[in-house]
């Protein structure tokens, strides 16, 4: 529950506010996380993020060599945003109902504690490293040490590297409905043509432990070769996830679609022409 | 803080706290039409607003957010109350059935319009991604907006494909804007909630962790001292009056097996003290003040443990019987636990509390087991279903005040007369005379709202304290503390020639009624009655035995057990012609019912007393089959060119009922108007089903007036005459034909002063439209006999009752057809196409009909492929959330979803019509599971037809 809310206007004053209130004040961007039923008990002051400016999507800015997308785009603005590549506009669809999409933000999406966010996977396959501001000032920061460390800054840019635009990506979110929770959600990315063989391969899979983590051990074996065939592969997934059952899915079945799934989304990735 | 922002075109500075919810903030400040169904999770939809022109969720933003920023709600699109186009078109179009969602529904279409004026079918889907619809099935909104585009081009552009039924009518069977939509549409006040006044205390109802326990000590005195607190209610001050919560018709086949709360909780979600405060943060905070121990017990979750010997018993209370006491009634009493407390029987439902026996019946015709002996083949099967809540989208709410002596319910209820009979008995028998139900709009009812699960509390606090009263359940309530389907095991044998005729069937059906036994004989008996006489076979038998446990509370839920019992009888079907080697859709037409037919099994299907045999008086079966045959293609394989995904096709034939014959009334009412329209009282509660409209076409039908000459009031126990409730499927038969019997004893008293206005015999007038007789020298218009009858020397208003009863069943019947694709490698199951072909006699509206079986459909989609209560071993539901729940919405609407209306001239139904509600929720799980089969070879028995239980099913998974 929002006890204090603020609106700085400038990147400094939103810095500046949050080392001042600590741990009891949040940035706040889209609401769709902080303010859902599941977040009201906590009580915390609300730093809004929506007078920053922060909301633009870049090329080449700032000496940044690639893409720089602001943390406060709305998923739906990805979406419709055609300098974003396929793979990242096709995740963010992966959240099926447009009202959430018009609030929640690529930032948001990033920094909230879900297990199965929808766009974790595909940055991680996209190789995307974080501009993170607190007052001891700016850090760049891969994806995946941001998901581990969960520093206290504020994500200020998205940058996906121009070596990411050439990466082809195979996406698949597996749930029983649209707008249902989340069971698995792969993402796997590649160099190279077509059919050759796979070069610099991520595999990224949400659902099989606490966040999405890479199968690098998968990752090593496929670098270098030919495709391999899908049941081999999928052995090599099955050995490289442990999952753990709950309420609603065996461990087994998420070992097995997570297999399943990446085997699909590399087929995908070496076919796909962004 | 002040918050200044701009709310429908104007200027607003509101004073909010930052963190105030905007959904609360709007209906603060007077927007009612944005409403919650979720509780803030931001999964239904309902509070959807346009924020600086884009649909989101008020419920996912705090007040502080809309500084500086532009809301719109649908409050802003009506001018003048003349309906926009997109209003006007999902009206006309048949997608306002509750009408709780509309307003969402039409902002997102605005926006969808705003930015793409000649949307795709994809884009409408994801313009409706986020609003959760339960009533419709959505099918019908492609259609309201090409409707809407072409009337924002041409304001007069009239609405297409909406077939007619019935020759030589002018409103029955046609297309005519349900006469409650333009309200629903434009969001105004409707709902319980939208007529609370300032100052209401709020009820909040402490819950049970437990699933089974005795309250051992409850301490309530801090919470008391409380200021705010106006009362406390629990075990220990309750009144001693036994009940059950089922809107049945009285003397109820349920058991009076619970008090407004009780010194022992069944099921995780029971009342342990209702809470009367002055806010809800006073009462959420005297909850925390109450201090309760529990002696917990060991929860019996499935009725194969209740039934184990030696388990814990849910209810081993003192029985009484009202009427048919068995003998040794008190030796079995001398077991009782008297802390258990008592049940009451109105009359033998067979029930063995002793060994949690709720209900048990038996019955059939023949020899079964000869049967048996004489088949070429035989086959048993057992089919499960799984727990499933109606998620009407608008939870159980009630408003409770008193008016001077009397007290005044307003209700979202299916039943105002059992509603009133039942808080009449808990106030300690006051007369009914005492107690008003107003039945508001509901917000989605589908049974759940049949029965009486917050508004006796309310009522009772009331009446004790004079101070109105709201309550309005959670989303969790409404999982753990209202209705759900019951849980069924259900056992089927049957016996056939090598040709595929039937020799015998039987159903061996165990049912979990859960905590209390609302509706513990019927639903089950109705999974046999609603299955059993789709087959013309000579040897058929039943047995239905029902157990208390501590699950959550189950009841009445669309197609009452229907569903279950056609799951398991349909599917058995399509099993057993597999074993024959005969196609499924040849197996069914050999067995099925026909016209003419004589039902002798209902004779021993009656709902707690002896039943009727019936002959079938209309039978649309062949020409659905035939059509649903040819409309999927039926025996043509379909590749999907994918090697991972298999597509295939199934099929089921549906039945329900009409009604209650011998059991159920209507009643209704009309008043001629001073300028000859009319006022039509009408008793039948309208759910959104269109049942008002179905009166008013009545009227307007028989009276050759205009449907805007008819004015419906309906479902308010104090204006509008008894009618038994909108359940059993029985509103257009019973209701709509009460409001044409009365019409029809209006026209009587017409042409009597017609006659003698003209000077003629009555016999040889008739009325003519609009609103006039004729005679042979001359006409008089309705306007003259009104001011004739209405003056000083005239003979009165004319008014007419009408009301009805009957003995005969009318059947609707369907057949519904689905192909689609399995995925072998993750067993996800795609419904490609869905036809649904029902005979409804004369669909009285169309549009609305045609909407029912949409709605219907999906809904049981749902129950076949995603939804299910999840419970740990303790009894607790474990997904009590619209979204973990996994509600179907627009992404889950079949690629090709068509229903068709093949029509049929019932000799005893209303204009020849029968019901087409809940019939539609029977034949997806039996379609579907004879479709996945069809695919990929195995056979589905327990729903939902979840991608682990399939890809067990294929061997995928050990």
């Amino acid at each position: 529950m929002i006890r204090e809310f603020h609106r700085p206007v400038t990147l400094r004053d939103a810095l500046e506010l949050k080392a001042r209130l600590g741990g009891g004040a949040r940035y706040l961007a889209g609401g769709t996380e902080l303010n859902a039923i599941s977040a009201r008990a906590a009580e915390f002051t609300a730093i809004a993020l929506d007078g920053l400016g922060l909301g633009a999507v870049a090329e080449g800015a700032d000496g940044v060599d690639g893409l720089r997308l602001g943390p406060t785009l709305t998923l739906q603005e990805l979406i419709d945003a055609p300098a974003v590549p396929p793979a990242l506009r096709e995740a963010a669809a992966h959240v099926a109902n447009r009202n959430i999409r018009n609030g929640a933000t690529l930032g948001g999406n990033l920094a909230a504690r879900r297990a199965c966010a929808a766009l974790v996977p595909v940055l991680l396959a996209l190789e995307a490293d974080l501009l993170l501001c607190d007052a001891t000032g700016e850090r760049r920061l891969p994806l995946a040490d941001f998901r581990r460390e969960r520093p206290d800054a504020l994500i200020t840019a998205i940058l996906l590297p121009a070596a990411a635009r050439a990466r082809r990506v195979g996406l698949r979110r597996f749930a029983r409905t649209a707008n249902g929770p989340t069971l698995l959600s792969v993402a796997v990315s590649c160099l190279g043509a077509p059919d050759a063989r796979v070069q610099s391969p991520i595999v990224a899979v949400a659902g099989v432990a606490a966040d999405s983590l890479r199968l690098t051990g998968v990752e090593r074996r496929l670098q270098g070769h030919a495709l391999p065939v899908r049941a081999v592969l999928e052995g090599w997934v099955r050995e490289a996830v442990a999952p753990a059952a709950d309420p609603f899915a065996s461990a087994e079945l998420k070992r097995h679609l997570a297999a399943v799934l990446v085997a699909d989304c590399l087929a995908r990735a070496a076919q796909r022409e962004d | 803080m002040l918050i200044a922002f701009t709310l429908n075109g104007a200027p607003r500075r509101i004073s909010a706290e930052p963190g105030e919810c905007v959904l609360d903030l709007l209906r603060r400040e007077g927007i009612t039409s944005v409403r919650n169904g979720c509780d803030g999770e931001g999964a239904c939809g309902a509070c959807a607003i346009l924020l600086d022109g884009k649909p989101v969720n008020s419920c996912l933003l705090v007040a502080a957010q809309l500084e500086g920023r532009t809301v719109t709600t649908v409050d802003a699109l009506a001018r003048a109350r003349a309906l926009s186009p997109v209003q006007s078109a999902l009206i006309d179009a048949g997608i306002v059935q509750c009408g709780y969602c509309t307003p969402a529904m039409v902002l997102a279409l605005e926006s969808l319009l705003g930015r793409t004026p000649d949307p795709s079918r994809a884009a409408i889907r994801d313009a409706l991604s986020g609003t959760f619809c339960r009533c419709t099935g959505y099918e019908q909104v492609y259609g309201a907006v090409e409707l809407a585009r072409r009337r924002r081009l041409d304001p007069a552009a009239a609405v297409e494909d909406i077939p007619e039924f019935k020759n030589g009518t002018r409103v029955i069977g046609k297309a005519a804007r349900k006469v409650d939509g333009p309200k629903l549409a434009r969001g105004e006040k409707a709902f319980v909630e939208d007529m609370v006044a300032p100052g209401t205390c709020v009820l909040v109802m402490l819950r049970s962790p437990h699933a089974h326990a005795r309250i051992a000590r409850i301490d309530a005195s801090a919470a008391r001292a409380l200021p705010g607190v106006v009362y406390i209610l629990t075990h220990e001050n309750c009144p001693d009056i036994y009940y059950n919560q089922a809107g049945q018709g009285f003397p109820e086949p349920s058991p009076y097996d619970r008090k407004l709360l009780s010194a022992k909780v069944r099921h995780v979600g029971d009342r342990v003290a209702a809470v009367l405060a002055e806010s809800r943060e006073i009462a959420e905070a005297a909850i925390r003040l109450i201090a309760v121990e529990y002696e917990v017990l060991t929860p019996v979750l499935t009725a194969d443990a209740a039934k184990a010997p030696g388990a814990p018993l849910i209810h081993n209370s003192r029985l009484e019987y009202v009427v048919g006491a068995p003998p040794g009634l008190a030796a079995d009493n001398a077991h009782a636990d008297p802390r258990d407390g008592r049940i009451i029987y109105q009359f033998p439902i067979h029930a063995d509390p002793r060994r949690n026996l709720a209900a048990s019946v038996s019955g059939g015709i023949g020899d079964v087991e000869r049967g048996l002996a004489a088949a070429d083949v035989v086959l048993e099967r057992e089919y499960s279903t799984s727990q499933v809540q109606c998620t009407p989208v608008e939870p159980h709410v009630v408003y409770t005040r008193m008016d001077g002596d009397r007290l005044i319910i307003h209700a979202s209820t299916q039943v105002p007369w059992h509603l009133r009979r039942i808080v009449a008995r808990l106030l300690g028998g006051v007369s009914e005379s005492r107690i008003r139900v107003i039945k508001e709009r509901v917000g989605g009812g589908f049974g759940a709202k049949q029965d009486i699960v917050l508004e006796e509390v309310a009522a009772y606090l009331t009446w004790i304290t004079g101070r109105p009263v709201f309550q309005r359940f959670t989303r969790e309530e409404e999982f753990i503390a209202s209705r759900t389907r019951h849980v069924m095991k259900i056992r089927v044998r049957l016996g056939a020639k090598r040709d595929g005729t039937l020799t015998a069937v039987h159903l061996d059906l165990t049912a979990n009624t859960g905590p209390y036994g609302s509706h513990c004989l019927t639903v089950p008996m109705n999974a046999c009655s609603k299955a059993l006489p789709l087959f013309l076979c000579d040897n058929m038998g039943f047995r239905v035995e029902t157990y208390y446990s501590n699950i959550p509370p189950t009841g009445a839920y669309q197609g009452y057990g229907a569903p279950q019992g056609s799951f398991a009888l349909q599917t058995a079907v399509a099993e057993l012609a597999e074993q024959l080697g005969m196609d499924p859709l040849a197996l069914l037409e050999k067995n099925r019912v026909r016209e003419g037919a004589m039902l002798e099994i209902l004779r021993c299907l009656g709902e707690g007393r002896e039943g009727v045999a019936q002959r079938v008086s209309s039978c649309g079966l062949g020409p659905c089959l035939e059509r649903g045959a040819a409309a999927l293609r039926w025996g043509v394989r379909e590749e999907s060119g994918d090697p991972d995904v298999a597509i295939g096709k199934g099929v089921a034939i549906i039945q329900q009922g009409s009604g209650l014959p011998g059991l159920d009334s209507a009643n209704a009412e009309i008043k001629m108007l001073g300028d000859g329209t009319f006022v039509l009282l009408a008793g039948g509660a309208d759910l959104g089903t269109g049942l008002d409209t179905v009166a008013a076409k009545m009227a307007a039908e028989t009276l050759c007036t205009d449907l805007e000459a008819i004015a419906v009031l309906s479902a308010d126990t104090d204006v509008t005459p008894f009618d038994k409730g909108a359940y059993a499927s029985s509103g257009t038969y019973f209701s709509g034909a009460a409001a044409l019997n009365a019409a029809t004893a209006m026209k009587a008293r017409i042409l009597a002063v017609a006659g003698e206005m003209l000077g003629e015999a009555p016999e040889g007038l008739a009325l003519v439209h609009p609103a006039t007789v004729q005679g042979k020298g001359g006409s008089v218009t309705y306007a003259a006999i009104a001011n004739r009858t209405q003056g000083g020397t005239g003979c009165g208003q004319l008014a007419a009752t009408g009301h009805f009863t009957t003995d005969k069943a009318s059947i609707p019947y369907g057949a519904h057809f689905c192909s689609v694709a399995v995925n072998r490698r993750t067993g996800e199951v795609k419904v490609l196409k869905y036809h649904a072909l029902q005979d409804c006699g004369t669909p009285i509206n169309p549009e609305l009909a045609l909407g029912q079986i949409y709605g219907g459909v999906l809904k049981t989609i749902g129950h076949s492929l995603y939804e299910e209560m999840v419970l740990d071993g303790k009894g607790r539901c474990l997904n009590p959330t619209l979204r973990d729940y996994q509600v179907p919405m627009i992404h889950e609407v079949p690629e090709v979803f068509r229903a068709e209306l093949v029509a049929t001239d019932d000799p005893f139904g209303p204009f020849g019509a029968k019901s087409v509600s809940e019939i539609s929720c029977n034949g997806a799980a039996p379609a579907i599971a004879n479709a996945i089969h069809d695919a990929v070879g195995v056979w589905l028995r327990e729903w939902p037809f979840t991608p682990e239980r399939i890809l067990r099913a294929l061997g995928t998974l050990a």
